[in-house]
Formats: structure tokens, C-alpha cells, sequence
């Protein structure tokens, strides 16, 4: 699947890692200038503090000189922050009023007052309250102007104000720098994130790529984990195990349908290939009778295959929870055995049965089949004379099943494969008894379903035991 | 001509056998692929019939082993899998045919015919020398126009002489590819079959088609 740029997951990342890294920038900035601003304006207050002393101090230590003196002499000492200073005489009465104002020449008349309400609290103020102002004042400064009120005696205002144009310029200045540097950085960080985003993710293009290849019809291909051992490398050991599993059972399905349409096949052959020889000339009646008994031959044969593969695709969608009752299972083997019996006599083989009464629960169907199955196969392997003994006991919490024959037996290399569908000891023999392979394949089926165990021991030419364990309730 | 049915299944083989011989064939029947090897080795076949799914030894490996030893013999795959990878693997190792069971026999008697006429080069398939001709598809034989009914084993007798123009062909060679292992006659039989032919063939025409070569066998030639 090919993933659209802006959907893919690197570029994702990018965006949210650049975004966070914004927002963290901006943040930083916004606290930076705050503290910066707060700096700058505690300077200046101290500044202001410091011109107002020495006005204060001009005129208070050298008697004889005027406010205006001093005002003069601390303007020319502080010359450098452009002080604007002004003592406002406030009256004493009932009537709150400015009675009069000293001030600098830089100041003309009018200006640079503030309210009287604020120099009468201004009078009443000391070293914890003192008032700082931050006013307009067009005609003195394009900036505002940052003032203090220091009470002197009198009752006098000694007012100094200096403009905040330094202040507000340094902050300019800082802002210009934050948004500079700040802008470098977030082109740095996304180019570079960005970078090691991909780099990060690429293992995964490598993942999707091989596994776009891998399709139903060649599982064989694997990821090259390359040895990772960190996420990307567990989800490619995932990926490769996953595949693994799938290529085992599509194998398997494959094989079934192979070995199905081969058991279809060969009846299908030998009925159109016998009628066609037998029709290309008149024969003899006995010739007829032959071909058309041997074509109901493999018409059973095809029939009981069919008939195994339909129970086999109906049992596997069957729902466990239903279909379960009190079965007698000594009932259903005096029937199996009694139904089988005329087939076993006909090849001169004896039955034995010790079957004591046993209750379980289970399907009665399947546990029929499952019998039937298995003596079926004893009949079918064993020669005349054989002898077959069938014993059902209980064994504390459990019903043995025991299905013994003095058959042909089973080679050992073969019993491990005898449930596996479709596999014959000896086919050449096999086809000749009619067996396909799904006999034993079902009784293990069915064993299971039942929750049972299902062992067997054999030896060539001497005979099978089947033995199935049920566990009772 | 002689062929090798190598097929498992009994029944299989044996309709494979009878039909094929009332088509006066010889014919054998291995049902394993060791058997089948050996039977290759020590008889010489016209067209090998071969079932792939075998006991043992499976037909795709038989197939490769007998090319590994130049047996040269045209080959047909018989096989109830259809999947077309199967078919490449056939042909790739060796074969030169493929027919998927079930099949019409009709259609197997054809590439049987195929694969004789590919392997001996003839186009039309009919088989002529002179004014003699056989058409092995309708099973006659005419000789200037005129038909000529033959017993099967003549006709088989003189199949194999025609395919084989104008070479000397020794009793025993004729009874491998005419006969099938069954055959344990004595050579005198093949006089007593080339006499028969003879009756029928060259009696009443000026030129003698069949000709003995003294100590080494029989041709077929028109000088």
C-alpha cells in the first residue's frame, strides 16, 4: 500500500514533535521577556529612587539651596536618564489641593501632574509603601513614563519621572532576538527531527515492501529482521512467525484438496476409462457383468469418501455445547459390534466383546461412528482366522475402550501418521479394502471431541490395539 | 510397438492394459518406480505410460532418472493433479506428454500416436513404402489402393517394420517391441508371422516389399 505523504506516520510525528517544540519555544519566550521586563523596570525604579535622593539630599544637606537648585543639580548629575523632576506642595486644610509646583525648565506648566488624590496619599507613604507610577505623558515622552512620589516634609511631593523609551527598546530588541533564534531553532529541529523520524521508520518500509510481496500463493517469503532486536524487530519476528503459521495450514488445506481430488480422481478414471475400453466392441455378457460390478465398486468408494468428507466438513462447524446427551456406550458398541458382525464372519474373523455398562456424556452419532470406525479398520486389516476382542471397563474416574485385533499390524515408522488425513499405510493394499485415509482421521476426531484419549499399539503381523480413554464426570 | 504402463492402482492398470492391447499394443505393467526403472533398462519401449502419485519412487523422479541414463523414450504423464505447476514439473523433467485424470482413452490413444509419429519424425501419420501405406489412426492397410485385412499381431508385425524403413530388424529386436514380456514363443513364430504377411502382401504384386537378409533379420524396403 502506498501511504500519502502527509499521512504517513513520519510525517505525523514531525508535525506533533514540531508543534510541541513551538509550544514549549513560545512558553519559554513568554517567561523570558516577563522576567526580563521585571529586571529592567526594577532598574529603573532604583534609578528613579536614586535621582530622587540626591534631589532630596541636595536640598536638604546644603541649607540655602533652593528645590529649584536642587532639582537642577540632580538632573545634570542623572543627565543620562533625562529625569523629569517636580516638587508638589500640597495643602495642609480641610481642602485638598495643590497649592504649588516647583519645576524643572524641561517641564512646562500643566503638565506632569497627576491626580491630587494620589500625592495626598503619596504624603502618608514610607520605605514599604512608596508609589510607583507608570503614566502617559505625550508632551514629555512618546513613552510612558515610569514615576515616583517621595514624600518629603512640608508637606511636599518630590516627583521624579524618567521615560521607558531604554526599557521599552531593550525589550524590542529581546523580542527581535527570542523570535530570530526561535525561528532557527524550529527549522533546525523539524529538518532535523523530521531526519530521524524516517531514519527511524524505515525498517517499517522494508516490513510493508516485503510484505506486499507475500500473497496466498507464495507464503515461503520472510522479513530479514536484520538481527534488530528492538520494537520493529519483535513486530518482524511476529510478522515472520504469523506467515509461518499461515503457510503451515494453507499447506495443509492444499494438501487435503490435492489428496482429496486424487481419491475422486482414480474412481472417476478407472469408471470412464473401463466403460470406454469395454465400448469400443462387442464383448461377451460376462466382460459386461465384470466392468459394470467393478464401476459399482469404485461408485461405493467414491460414495463413502464423500460421504466421510461432508461428515468431517459438518462435524467441524459443529457447536460442542449442543448435540451432548447421557449416552450408554455399551449399548452403542453391542449395536456397532452386532451390525459388523455378518462382515466379520464372512472373513472367518471372530469377535469378542466383554463390555460392562458405562454412562457418559458425548454424542451418541459420533460415538457410533467413532466404534464403527475402528472395528471397521480391524476387519479390513486382519486375515481369515484373525480374532477380534472388544472390552469396555471403568478404571476409577475414566471409561477404557479397548478394540484389540490379531491383524496385519502397523509398521512403526507409520503410526505417528495413521490420523492424518488421507494417509495409508500401504496404498496398494489399501484400495484393494477400500480404506481412503479419513477412517482414523474422524475417530481421532471424535476422540477429541469427547475429551478423550486416543493411544494405539501395533506390531507388524501381529496385531492393532486401539485403546480410548473417556473421562466421566 | 511396445508400452510400459507404470500405474499403482490395479484397476487402473489393467483397463489400461487390456484397451491398449486390443489397440495391438504390447503392453507391460509396473506398479512401483523401481520397478518401472529396471523394466526401462531391460526392454526396449515404444511410449512409457507414467503415473506420477507411486508407492515409493514418485513418477516425476522416475521420469528424471531415466533421462539421467539417455533413456530416450517418449514419455506420457498420467496423473489425477491438474495444477499447472504440476504440468511444469512434468514436461520440465523430461516428459513428453501429460494427461490428467480422469481421461478419454479415446484421447489417450491419439497422443500415444503423437508421441510414436514424433519420436520416428513422420508427419502424416500414415506409413508408407512403395505402394503400401498404414494408417495407424484407422488401423488399415491398403497396397495400391486395394485393402488388405490383417490379424493384430500382423498388423503390429508390420507397423513396427514400417517405422522402422528400410533398417534390418533382428527376430529378437521384432519380438521386444512386438511382443510384451508375456511373449515366450520360440523365433520360429516370427517366420510363420513374416510368411503370413508375405501371403497377403507381396504375393500378388511384382515388387517385394518384405525382405529377409540372411543371418540378421527383416527390412522393409521398396528396392
Amino acid at each position: 500500500m502506498k501511504i500519502k505523504r502527509f499521512r504517513s506516520l513520519a510525517f505525523k510525528l514531525t508535525v506533533w514533535y514540531i508543534v510541541i517544540l513551538g509550544a514549549i519555544l513560545v512558553l519559554a519566550g513568554l517567561f523570558l521577556h516577563q522576567g526580563f521586563k521585571e529586571g529592567l523596570m526594577n532598574d529603573l525604579d532604583k534609578a528613579l529612587v536614586e535621582i530622587t535622593d540626591e534631589a532630596h539630599e541636595k536640598w536638604w544637606r546644603s541649607r540655602g539651596v533652593t528645590w529649584k537648585e536642587a532639582i537642577e543639580k540632580a538632573e545634570t548629575r542623572y543627565a543620562s536618564y533625562e529625569p523629569f523632576i517636580q516638587v508638589v506642595e500640597i495643602s495642609e486644610g480641610e481642602k485638598r489641593h495643590v497649592e504649588n509646583v516647583i519645576r524643572s525648565e524641561r517641564i512646562p506648566e500643566g503638565v506632569f501632574l497627576l491626580d491630587t488624590q494620589t500625592y495626598f496619599r503619596a504624603d502618608r507613604t514610607d520605605i514599604d509603601s512608596y508609589i510607583f507610577r507608570t503614566v502617559e505623558e505625550e508632551q514629555l515622552s512618546s513613552y510612558p513614563l515610569r514615576v515616583f512620589l517621595f514624600p518629603v516634609r512640608g508637606p511636599l511631593i518630590l516627583q521624579v519621572g524618567v521615560s521607558l523609551e531604554a526599557t521599552v527598546a531593550n525589550l524590542n530588541n529581546l523580542l527581535i532576538i527570542m523570535i530570530l533564534t526561535g525561528s532557527i531553532i524550529m527549522f533546525l529541529a523539524s529538518v532535523g527531527g523530521s531526519f530521524i523520524i524516517n531514519r527511524a521508520l524505515h525498517p517499517v518500509k522494508s516490513v510493508v515492501k516485503t510484505a506486499g510481496e507475500i500473497t496466498a500463493e507464495d507464503l515461503s517469503l520472510r522479513i530479514d529482521s536484520k538481527n534488530r532486536k528492538d520494537e520493529i524487530g519483535a513486530l518482524v519476528e511476529t510478522f515472520n512467525s504469523m506467515i509461518a503459521r499461515l503457510e503451515k495450514s494453507i499447506n495443509k488445506i492444499r494438501q487435503f484438496s490435492g489428496d482429496v481430488s486424487h481419491e475422486l480422481r482414480t474412481p472417476l478414471t478407472i469408471i470412464r476409462g473401463e466403460i470406454e475400453v469395454l465400448l469400443r466392441k462387442d464383448r461377451p455378457k460376462e466382460e459386461y457383468l465384470k466392468t459394470l460390478n467393478s464401476v459399482l465398486e469404485e461408485s461405493h468408494r467414491m460414495e463413502k469418501l464423500i460421504d466421510d468428507l461432508l461428515f468431517l466438513s459438518r462435524v467441524e462447524a459443529m457447536d460442542r455445547s449442543k448435540g451432548t446427551e447421557i449416552v450408554d456406550l455399551d449399548e452403542v458398541l453391542n449395536a456397532v459390534i452386532k451390525f459388523r458382525s455378518p462382515s466379520a464372519s464372512n472373513k472367518k474373523i471372530s469377535i469378542d466383546s466383554k463390555i460392562k455398562p458405562i454412562q457418559l456424556k458425548g454424542n451418541r452419532e459420533l460415538l457410533e461412528r467413532m466404534t464403527a470406525n475402528i472395528l471397521d479398520n480391524a476387519i479390513r486389516y486382519s486375515n481369515p482366522g484373525d480374532h477380534i476382542e472388544i472390552e469396555l471397563e471403568k478404571d476409577k474416574n475414566m471409561a477404557r475402550l479397548q478394540i484389540r485385533d490379531t491383524g496385519i499390524g502397523i509398521p512403526e515408522k507409520s503410526l505417528p501418521l495413521i490420523f492424518d488425513r488421507f494417509y495409508v499405510v500401504d496404498p496398494s493394499r489399501s484400495k484393494e479394502t477400500g480404506g481412503a485415509g479419513l477412517g482414523l482421521s474422524i475417530v481421532k476426531w471424535i476422540a477429541e471431541y469427547h475429551n478423550a484419549e486416543i493411544t494405539v499399539d501395533s506390531k507388524v503381523d501381529h496385531g492393532t490395539n486401539f485403546i480410548v480413554t473417556f473421562p466421566l464426570d | 510397438m511396445r508400452i510400459l504402463v507404470v500405474e499403482d492402482d490395479k484397476k487402473v492398470a489393467a483397463f489400461l492394459q487390456k484397451g491398449l492391447r486390443e489397440e495391438q499394443y504390447a503392453v507391460d505393467v509396473c506398479r512401483n518406480g523401481k520397478d518401472a526403472v529396471y523394466e526401462v533398462q531391460s526392454h526396449p519401449y515404444d511410449v512409457i505410460i507414467l503415473d506420477i502419485m507411486l508407492p515409493g519412487k514418485d513418477g516425476f523422479t522416475i521420469c528424471r532418472e531415466l533421462r539421467e541414463n539417455n533413456v530416450l523414450t517418449p514419455i506420457l504423464m498420467l496423473t489425477a493433479k491438474d495444477s499447472l505447476e504440476d504440468k511444469v514439473i512434468g514436461l520440465s523433467e523430461g516428459a513428453d506428454d501429460y494427461l490428467t485424470k480422469p481421461f478419454s482413452f479415446e484421447e489417450l490413444l491419439a497422443r500415444i500416436r503423437a508421441l510414436l509419429r514424433r519420436s520416428q519424425d513422420y508427419k502424416t501419420g500414415i506409413l508408407k513404402v512403395g505402394d503400401l501405406e498404414l494408417d495407424p489412426l484407422r488401423r488399415t492397410v491398403q497396397r495400391a489402393g486395394t485393402p488388405i485385412t490383417l490379424s493384430g499381431k500382423e498388423y503390429a508385425l508390420l507397423e513396427y517394420l514400417l517405422r522402422n524403413k528400410g533398417i534390418i530388424l533382428s527376430q529378437s529386436k521384432i519380438i521386444d517391441h512386438v511382443w510384451d514380456r508375456n511373449y515366450d514363443g520360440t523365433s520360429n513364430l516370427i517366420n510363420v508371422y513374416i510368411n503370413h504377411l508375405r501371403e497377403k502382401i507381396d504375393k500378388d504384386a511384382e515388387v517385394k516389399l518384405i525382405k529377409t537378409v540372411r543371418g540378421q533379420g527383416y527390412k522393409i524396403d521398396e528396392n
